[in-house]
């Protein structure tokens, strides 16, 4: 069954030579496909946001002029930033995952050597994830604050009586 | 029947310490990101966010269950490639349920957006070129009714086409 090989270059995160059953083809390959769409769809989100991130961008003054309270400007950009980021970068992770899954199937001799590329780019791309998703939890909890902050400010400036202000 | 002989021809198999550090790896950041899924979890829970607490858990709970199979192909033995297999149907059905909540998410992004765009590009730029609007070509009573109004604005898209 499972035989080991020890004239396989450094380079390969594998020495073991195994070939999966069909059933278990079946498996690997609708995973392989899931986390590849996961990947297409991940730099379609990815494109959106960052065309919603440059037009915020380039008609923030415009769109500050028409009454849009700044601090919705702010928030937008700002959790708009981290997907932009996280999707394109994890996209390609996501699609060489797959695809390394995929190739699992398609292949034979390197079955096991596939399947670790794949579990390496998976591994990667759920770091990328954790590390930019915990900046962007870290900066939406201090925007949050810091909205709540200006709210309960600009409601205790309403319940005041005007003290001859010229709206 | 097939797919459990199969399982159970295949069980011999044993990832090498190699391959264990690449699952191991894999395992630690899934886990990492299912510790960032709970975390926003909490927040979503704070926003009295039902859709967000459902998806949070449901795709935490997954990919903490599928880096738990991970482990558990490095820890045991005899099982390897089966355990393997259930860790990546847990993959699998996380990635599925990211997929659905993202297209839905991206279709509500895009149509707010589209329309947040809209109204304050478009929809403001009218109402700031109302005054080129030239009363006098509107019939009479027409144009007696906008001066009327109680607001004093007038509404170029009911004028114009009633000067025909």
């Amino acid at each position: 069954m499972p035989a080991s090989s020890s004239d396989r270059p450094a380079a390969t995160l594998s020495t073991g030579l195994y070939e999966f059953t069909e059933a278990q083809n079946e498996t690997i390959a609708r995973a392989g496909a899931r986390a590849r769409q996961w990947g297409v769809l991940s730099f379609i989100t990815g494109v959106f946001a960052l065309i919603g991130l440059v037009v915020t961008l380039v008609f923030r003054d415009e769109l500050i002029a028409h009454g849009l309270e700044p601090s919705y400007t702010t928030t937008f950009i700002v959790a708009l930033t981290p997907v932009v980021l996280t999707h394109l970068i994890i996209a390609t992770l996501y699609a060489k995952a797959g695809a390394s899954l995929q190739a699992v199937v398609k292949t034979q001799g390197n079955d096991v050597e596939h399947l670790m590329r794949s579990l390496h780019k998976l591994g990667t791309a759920f770091l990328v994830e954790f590390a930019i998703g915990m900046v962007a939890v870290c900066v939406s909890v201090a925007l949050g604050v810091q909205m709540a902050r200006e709210n309960v400010a600009s409601e205790t400036e309403r319940t005041a009586p005007p003290q001859g202000q010229d709206g | 029947m097939n797919a459990s002989k199969t399982v159970v021809a295949s069980a011999g198999y044993e990832f090498s310490p190699k391959e264990n550090a690449t699952i191991t790896r894999t395992s630690r950041w899934a886990k990492a990101l299912a510790v960032m899924f709970f975390i926003d979890l909490v927040v979503q829970i704070i926003d009295l966010n039902i859709l967000g607490i459902l998806v949070d858990l449901a795709v935490a709970l997954t990919f903490w269950r599928g880096a738990t199979m991970f482990d558990a192909v490095v820890s045991t033995e005899g099982e390897d490639v089966p355990t393997m297999l259930e860790a990546l149907e847990q993959m699998q059905t996380a990635f599925t349920i990211r997929i659905i909540v993202t297209l839905i998410a991206t279709a509500i992004g895009l149509l707010v957006g589209i329309g947040f765009f809209v109204q304050y590009k478009f929809l403001h730029d009218a109402s700031a070129s109302e005054p080129e609007v030239r009363v006098e070509d509107v019939d009479a009573p027409l144009a007696g009714q906008a001066a009327e109004r109680p607001d004093g604005e007038h509404d170029a898209a009911e004028g114009q086409p009633a000067a025909k």
